[in-house]
């Protein structure tokens, strides 16, 4: 008994720890978790403030989000979902359970699902009762967090009064904007969608944006409907991330898609004036969850990395 | 001599052994005439009990209490603790939901701790015998087991659960009038009744496993104990490390047929992390029984009960990503009943029938039933 009260409280004292060191370090944050088949992407701001875009399949973002959170003290500020496909929104469900959340962030499109009702019954409850704030309608607009300036650029006002015949085209996709940081996040959106993001590009509606970009998520997990590649072209980004699972039944990510950023690396090195971390490589780079877990790339202003 | 001989075997064979062989062939007789020859059709049929009276009669209300645990559960527990808590109390398996740790509890050979065991029985047993004071008492006794097998209904009715039941009620209905019965046989017994009554449990893997582990606790667990290695493991460690060893003895071999792999730090971590098994449990258990508790309090209670099982995920974690943790390999047929043979030979000796107490097993074997669902 003695003994397992000296491990107990060892453990309690490495968690103590775990959690001083969660709290250390003034930088941005993008954590494409390693969830298998599905999207989760959790951003820390410079001042801890968290923000969790889907969930994935399952329970493993949750699980994921404890190494975060080592004193079992899950608070979310702002915890979005791009589309209600299983893949992405399971593991929000799961997340809502325990943890606090401040900001609720979601389109209420037409959908039939168990986990959809499931999150919207979770979501009117947390509502209601006051302990989080929902955002029940975001079209085209601008979040701030902490500096973070998160520019809502589809499904448009338009769009939204419409009936998605497919639901990924509905997927919330937002630029991210900090200091020079900029990245690209959008959900499942498939061609449809990116090529209008591609012809708003165009026409200069995207002013925040500086080219080139710093990190961009392929969409639909690399599948080919989910790259467009003059918008890929345009965007130029550092790094792209494919948020993946292992052996998928679906075949992602597409060969076309990495037969095309295979043929696109080093092919611009302009970008690379800026990259002074130790971490980062060489442009046009590609992380796959599936085989480098989660990826992580952090960003202070003046440098940033990836892992 | 070859008289004297023929003597002492006919004496053993009335006296011991003849039931035993008896019930062996009926339980044979009993598994041909259930699976009409046909073996490979009915070791594939699913093992189920949704016909039986009792269960189709407290199912809804058991339903309704896991229903409230897995509730609490997540609601103060991040993943994969709540899983653990559920599969180690009740025995709710939701891992499926947690692709990758399961194959780190695969990957370092501890999945069998996520599942209700004889452990677990043996828990409800001993608070029974502590609220109620003794089983001395046919009330106390009806009482003790009728919970017994509520909570073995309410922790999904498994084979390792079923088995550990009864083994729990025939010690204890010894203990009832005064006998002591040899462990071995309570554990054989268990088992061919068990298959007796459903023949499909014979090809149950959680069945074989658990029946497995059981009968390597004990027949082997006194012999590491006794091990010059045993003695250099810190004094902390070293039930687990024993039960660990002495259990794996019969059943890696089944592990390897069934998935073709078998993972070599099992030892080594089980030893490692079990302690944090019976804490999870014993805190757990309670936490989830304490529902009445206002939300702030039961945050305390849960930061307490996350601690061991924090622990216990994030050793799991650590030891998964060890390269070797596990190696391809599956035993042949030939090869694995010549393992059986080889290894129980070297063990049958008279002393094996010697009469040990039930409730120690009970207590040794704890987190050691495998299972593997």
């Amino acid at each position: 008994m003695k003994t397992q009260i000296i491990f107990y409280t060892i453990a309690l004292f490495i968690k103590i720890l775990l959690f001083y060191n969660q709290s250390r370090g003034n930088y941005l944050e993008i954590a494409f978790l390693d969830v298998g088949q599905g999207d989760s992407i959790l951003i820390t701001t410079p001042s801890k403030k968290r923000v969790l875009i889907d969930g994935g399949a399952g329970f493993t973002a949750d699980r994921i989000l404890d190494s975060y959170f080592p004193l079992n003290n899950c608070h979310i500020d702002v915890l979005a979902l791009t589309h209600p496909h299983a893949d992405h929104i399971e593991g929000l469900n799961r997340v809502l359970d325990h943890c606090k959340v401040d900001y609720i962030v979601f389109n209420p499109v037409k959908y039939d699902s168990y986990l959809y009702d499931n999150w919207l019954s979770k979501v009117s409850e947390l509502g209601d009762s006051g302990k989080s704030k929902v955002i029940s309608r975001i079209d085209s607009e601008t979040l701030k967090i902490d500096g973070i300036t998160f520019h809502c650029v589809w499904p448009t006002a338009e769009a939204l009064e419409r009936r998605f015949s497919n639901i990924n085209n509905a997927s919330l996709t937002v630029f991210l904007d900090y200091g020079d940081f900029e990245a690209f996040l959008s959900g499942d959106a498939e061609t449809g969608v990116l090529e209008i993001i591609k012809e708003r590009l165009n026409e200069g509606a995207f002013w925040f944006i500086d080219y080139p970009l710093e990190v961009y998520k392929a969409s639909h997990h690399g599948a080919k409907n989910g790259l467009v590649k003059g918008l890929w072209t345009k965007l130029n980004p550092d790094v792209t991330v494919i948020s993946v699972g292992e052996d998928n039944k679906f075949g992602h990510p597409s060969s076309d898609v990495m037969d095309f950023f295979a043929t696109q690396k080093c092919t611009d090195l302009s970008g690379l004036e800026k990259l002074r971390s130790l971490f980062v490589t060489k442009k046009g780079l590609v992380k796959r969850t599936d085989v480098d877990g989660t990826v992580k790339i952090r960003y202070n202003l003046s440098q940033y990395g990836h892992n | 001599m070859v008289k004297c001989r023929s003597r002492f075997f006919s004496k053993q064979l009335l006296k011991h052994n003849l039931p035993f062989v008896l019930l062996v062939l009926l339980v044979l007789s009993r598994v041909s005439g259930f699976c009409e020859g046909d073996i490979k059709a009915c070791a594939e049929r699913p093992l189920e009990f949704n016909n039986l009276l009792i269960i189709q009669k407290i199912d809804p209300f058991l339903e309704r209490i896991r229903n409230k645990a897995i509730q609490r559960a997540r609601k103060y527990f991040p993943s994969p603790a709540s899983e653990l808590l559920l599969g180690m109390t009740i025995g709710v398996d939701h891992f499926k939901k947690l692709p990758q740790f399961k194959e780190m509890l695969l990957k370092t050979g501890t999945i069998h701790v996520v599942v209700v065991s004889g452990y677990n029985i043996s828990l409800v047993y001993s608070l029974m015998a502590a609220l109620l004071g003794s089983f001395y008492n046919r009330t106390k006794l009806l009482i003790g087991f009728s919970v017994a097998l509520f909570y073995a209904l309410l922790s999904g009715f498994d084979p390792p659960v079923i088995r550990s039941w009864i083994m729990g009620s025939i010690a204890y209905l010894g203990k009832y009038y005064g006998r002591s019965f040899p462990t071995l046989r309570v554990l054989i017994v268990s088992g061919l009744l068990m298959i007796l009554w459903q023949p499909l449990f014979s090809f149950s893997l959680s069945f074989q496993l658990s029946f497995c582990a059981t009968l390597s606790l004990i027949l082997f667990s006194d012999t590491i104990s006794k091990l010059s290695i045993t003695s250099k493991i810190p004094e902390f460690f070293r039930e687990d490390f024993t039960a660990t060893v002495a259990a794996q003895i019969l059943v890696w071999p089944l592990i390897s047929i069934y998935f073709g792999r078998v993972s070599i730090i099992s030892i080594l971590v089980n030893t490692l992390v079990l302690w944090t098994v019976p804490v999870a449990t014993v805190f757990g258990g309670a936490f989830l029984l304490l529902f009445f508790v206002g939300d702030f309090l039961s945050r305390i209670l849960a930061f307490f009960v996350y601690i061991p099982l924090g622990i216990f995920a994030n050793a799991i974690e650590l030891f998964s990503k060890v390269s070797f943790a596990q190696v391809e390999f599956q035993f042949s047929l030939v090869g694995f009943a010549v393992y059986y043979l080889v290894v129980l030979f070297m063990k049958v000796r008279p002393s094996l029938f010697a009469s040990l107490d039930v409730g120690e097993i009970m207590e040794k074997e704890g987190p050691i039933v495998a299972d593997v669902s």
